[in-house]
């Protein structure tokens, strides 16, 4: 056998490996993970070549701080499932990057959202089924009568799949459907994760219907990780109570190749090595890149022999890419059964038929390709931002667009609280009924009058009868990864941030606990915030659309056209294809998608915040300024604009404040009531403490 | 020792189907004959199989000849249409039988049948592979040719590596039961010879095999989600569903893994 790794860097050599073992340390950044890789097609199917039905697949994205990972086991009575599998394996890869990558996307990624993006992902499914064409005219009734109902089926698939966020105080998601086992350790050898108990046959993707059941997800702290072992069905070891080593691993593989089996097997284990007896400091915080568009942009690889890992600098220098590396020969691409990728988005190349001689279902090793999306630089637009591969990039963000983020200066933080002034807002009257908080009567009066004040501002804290607040699209409550003591307000414009700034890396063991940016029970980051980003990014889309108004068709990247609702998940298509777009489609598809905001009228006052580019004006600057400015709302974050409130259907005009959400009443006009705080803590409650909040009433 | 051994196409699991043809199952059952619906459930178990076992290679479905058949139907004579076990690629091409019943019901040649053909295969089947399971389908007594019991204890002392002989029955009567099944999805299964009424019911009790653990699962997954630990591989009823939903369970021999 001969040494397939001779064209790999250091980093990627792999062990001596035993039959289809692949042993592989991945260098992210300064750390190293340890995987063990295995796959191994079921003993029948290697005797009759038929294609292996699991698909194990890992990726890092582009700045190598995120490293996503699937593990798919196709349903082996199902119509081929090598295509689910396979199909699924590069999505749940892929857009876990992408995904992961975008803290607001991450936030909103709930099991129901999760959900209905796989099953968005039916059609296409459906697609790469009907490339195959089976003749079923040729074979006995019985088999025909058994193909056709698999065809009604569909192809179907099992997985589990997680992403490692290796970004300061990154978290890490697992996420799976069906009994593919996935276990995870902390550094005690304790399970944080273990889906052997939860695991339910009919719990599967089908290109047909989709998920039939809601996928799982579970969120872990990255730095509490250790150990990730994940196994198909094929290689079931039952569970493992405390902790996998590699040895362990390796013996596992062992012990299933001397067996008669049926099902394909697959095994995937990462190790990291801690380095300190403390939670380690892991995962590390290197430097982001100075620039956005550094996402690998070299062109299509041609054809024939490739090396499998693209030469990578010193494990101490920035890592601009860590390839996916897919060693082993059972994997699926290549393979003349599998459909091609779809042309807009050939996530991997595909190898003409003269670059695989002799084998009919696998490539030679020596033409493995890295799986990562590959995008030229568009002519129209600018580079895509790394990780998203739907949008394009986002410096037409206001305040990137005013100020490009090489000469932009820093958001300052929040000047501190001047000392001993302690704020002392302005308070309504106490006998005054409070508008709008229908279970507060304004009479009688409240038995302590030092309570009232409180009460009309912040609501009566746990109880549940103030209607609650939805934001304007119910669905997405998003916990950003960011809060903390020293959060900023460049955290609300998060990945304009993560390109601009470098990210600091601690040097002490306590900074999981001083420097918190990106913990999920900070404040929420509601739609409007994302929707800049989002429109930000179809901003530019719609400029570059307009400029070429009247040629009547236009060339544009297709994964640049935000054809997609706000709330979908970034599409996978990164291909450079160029998609002939009748431009006023394009315009008109894009132009919805704004929120109208709310400019100051000539009479009213405006304060402005250079540090987010926007202003406070009128009767909210008012309140602002009147109830503790500042400091007790932190800066704007939003402009004004009109939302539809949940508890009474009505659009009031509100902003969105570091710490605040304000709306407007004009019904109260010449009350103190006319400007109200949403009640953020009920809705809040609700949303995190759906049982009831600790010690409230009825619990 | 544990029926753990997985249904390969190097390690098939032997399978033989003893159909009772005679004259009483031309009785109507739910709109057909009681052969006839025998026959189509005969058909899904063997479709079932076929989903099993069949993956496209080179564009073309091949079905894993993962199972050995042998469909054998009994009156006053036997009835082999295949000679013997037959691989399931080649039962496909072939199809499945239909008897014609008639005559009277001789069980006990039957099982002779069912025991000379086991006894010319199993010396030769490599102790790794799964244990046989006859699936033994009737409507009625024997009226010819003595009790079968004798014969079916020597069958299931018959051993490979993976265990002895299974025998599975379904008596295709009603009544058989002292409380009647309503729903299959919650029917517990036959796990003493007091949960029967009817004498020969209590017979085949005896004559069926304990489920094995490792089949519990398969079997759940099959339609009786119910079935523990400890009941017997005996199904009494003439509903199709039950009768297809216990010719499944053979399904199950062999096949242990995951559907997955």
């Amino acid at each position: 056998m001969t040494d397939k790794n001779e064209a790999l860097p250091t980093p990627f050599r792999t062990a001596p490996t035993i039959s289809n073992t692949h042993k592989i340390h991945v260098s992210l950044g300064h750390d190293v993970i340890a995987s063990c890789f295995y796959k191994q097609k079921a003993g029948e199917d290697l005797e009759q070549g038929s294609l292996n039905e699991d698909a194990i697949i890992w990726q890092a994205n582009s700045t190598g701080e995120i490293l996503s990972f699937a593990v798919c086991d196709g349903a082996s009575q199902a119509y081929l499932s090598y295509i689910a599998s396979n199909f699924l394996a590069e999505r749940l890869v892929a857009g876990l990057n992408a995904w992961i990558e975008d803290p607001y996307t991450a936030q909103a990624l709930t099991e129901e959202r999760l959900r209905s993006y796989l099953d968005s992902w039916v059609q296409e499914g459906q697609q790469l089924v009907a490339r195959h064409h089976i003749d079923l005219d040729r074979i006995n009734p019985l088999l025909k009568e058994v193909m056709l109902n698999k065809q009604r089926n569909g192809s179907q698939a099992v997985f589990f799949c997680g992403c490692l966020d290796f970004r300061l105080n990154g978290r890490s998601i697992f996420v799976w459907l069906g009994n593919v086992l996935g276990q995870v350790f902390d550094q005690k050898n304790r399970g944080l994760l273990n889906t052997k108990t939860m695991q339910n046959d009919l719990e599967r993707w089908t290109t047909v219907r989709g998920c039939t059941t809601t996928p799982h997800i579970k969120w872990i702290d990255t730095c509490d990780i250790r150990q990730i072992f994940v196994a198909s069905d094929g290689i079931d070891p039952g569970i493992v109570q405390n902790g996998i080593s590699p040895e362990y691993a390796e013996n596992l593989v062992k012990t299933f190749q001397n067996r008669s089996f049926t099902d394909d097997a697959s095994l995937l284990y990462f190790s990291f090595p801690a380095t300190t007896s403390e939670p380690a400091p892991r995962p590390y915080a290197a430097p982001f890149p100075p620039t956005p568009a550094h996402r690998d942009l070299t062109p299509e690889p041609a054809a024939g022999p490739q090396p499998r890992v693209p030469e990578l600098p010193p494990p101490s220098a920035p890592q601009p890419h860590v390839p996916q590396v897919l060693p082993g020969p059972t994997t699926w691409p290549g393979s003349p059964e599998f459909p091609p990728a779809p042309t807009s988005r050939p996530l991997v190349p595909q190898q003409p038929a003269a670059a695989q001689p002799g084998t009919p279902d696998r490539p030679p090793v020596s033409t493995w390709q890295p799986r990562v999306p590959q995008i030229p630089p568009a002519p129209t637009a600018p580079a895509a931002r790394p990780g998203s591969l739907e949008f394009p990039p986002a410096p037409t963000f206001p305040i990137a667009a005013e100020q490009p983020a090489a000469t932009r200066p820093g958001i300052p933080d929040r000047p501190p609280a001047p000392t001993g002034q302690p704020h002392a807002p302005q308070l309504p009257p106490a006998s005054a009924a409070r508008p709008g908080s229908s279970e507060l009567s304004p009479t009688p009066a409240p038995p302590f009058a030092s309570e009232q004040p409180t009460l009309a501002r912040f609501g009566r804290p746990g109880l549940p009868p103030v209607p609650s607040y939805q934001p304007p699209n119910p669905e997405p409550v998003l916990t950003p990864k960011s809060s903390g003591p020293k959060r900023t307000p460049d955290h609300w414009f998060g990945i304009s941030k993560l390109w601009s700034a470098p990210n600091p890396r601690p040097t002490d063991s306590k900074r999981k606990r001083t420097l918190r940016p990106n913990s999920p029970k900070s404040m929420p980051v509601r739609w409007p915030e994302l929707l800049r980003s989002r429109i930000s990014r179809i901003a530019l889309v719609t400029f570059s659309i307009i400029v070429v108004i009247g040629l009547g068709i236009v060339l544009v990247p297709r994964n640049l056209i935000p054809f997609q609702p706000v709330d979908t998940p970034p599409t996978l298509s990164a291909a450079p294809t160029l998609s002939v777009v009748p431009t006023a489609i394009a315009t008109i598809s894009v132009v919805p998608m704004a929120i109208a905001t709310i400019g100051p009228t000539r009479d009213e006052a405006c304060k402005p915040f250079p540090q987010t580019n926007l202003q406070i004006c009128g009767k909210f600057l008012e309140y602002w300024n009147a109830h503790g400015g500042l400091d007790q709302f932190g800066y704007p974050i939003s402009a004004r604009f009109l939302e539809e409130s949940t508890s009474d259907g009505k659009s009031y005009v509100v902003q969105y404040f570091e710490r605040a959400v304000l709306q407007l009443h004009p019904e109260n006009a010449g009350s103190p009531y006319e400007v109200l705080l949403t009640p953020l803590g009920t809705y809040w409650g609700k949303q995190h403490y759906p049982q009831g909040l600790p010690g409230a009433l009825g619990r | 020792m544990n029926y753990e051994a997985k249904a390969t196409a190097t390690t098939p699991a032997h399978v033989i189907f003893l159909i009772d043809s005679s004259q009483s199952m031309t009785v109507n059952c739910y709109g057909q004959s009681r052969m006839v619906v025998v026959h189509q459930a005969l058909t899904q178990v063997i479709l079932q199989m076929i989903a099993m076992s069949t993956k496209v290679i080179g564009g073309q479905p091949k079905i894993s000849p993962r199972f050995r058949i042998a469909v054998l139907g009994y009156n006053e004579q036997i009835h082999d249409p295949f000679n013997g076990f037959v691989p399931l690629d080649k039962l496909a091409d072939l199809g499945v039988p239909l008897f014609t019943p008639e005559g009277n019901t001789n069980t006990a040649l039957g099982f002779q049948t069912v025991d000379n053909l086991l006894q010319k295969s199993l010396p030769n089947l490599p102790s790794t592979w799964p244990a046989p399971l006859v699936c033994h389908l009737t409507d009625g007594e024997c009226n010819v040719g003595g009790p079968p019991n004798a014969i079916v204890d020597r069958i299931k002392s018959y051993a490979t590596g993976d265990g002895p002989v299974l025998i599975e029955n379904i008596f295709v009567r009603d009544s058989a039961l002292r409380t009647d099944i309503t729903d299959i999805q919650t029917w517990q299964g036959v796990r003493t010879p007091q949960d029967l009424q009817d004498q020969y019911a209590i017979g085949l009790f005896h004559m069926s095999s304990v489920i094995p653990e490792p089949y519990i699962r398969a079997i759940q997954y099959a339609g009786f989600s119910q079935i523990q630990p400890g009941v017997r591989l005996l199904f009494p009823g003439t509903n199709p569903e039950l009768i297809k939903t216990a010719l499944a369970v053979t399904g199950s021999s062999g096949m242990v893994e995951r559907p997955s």
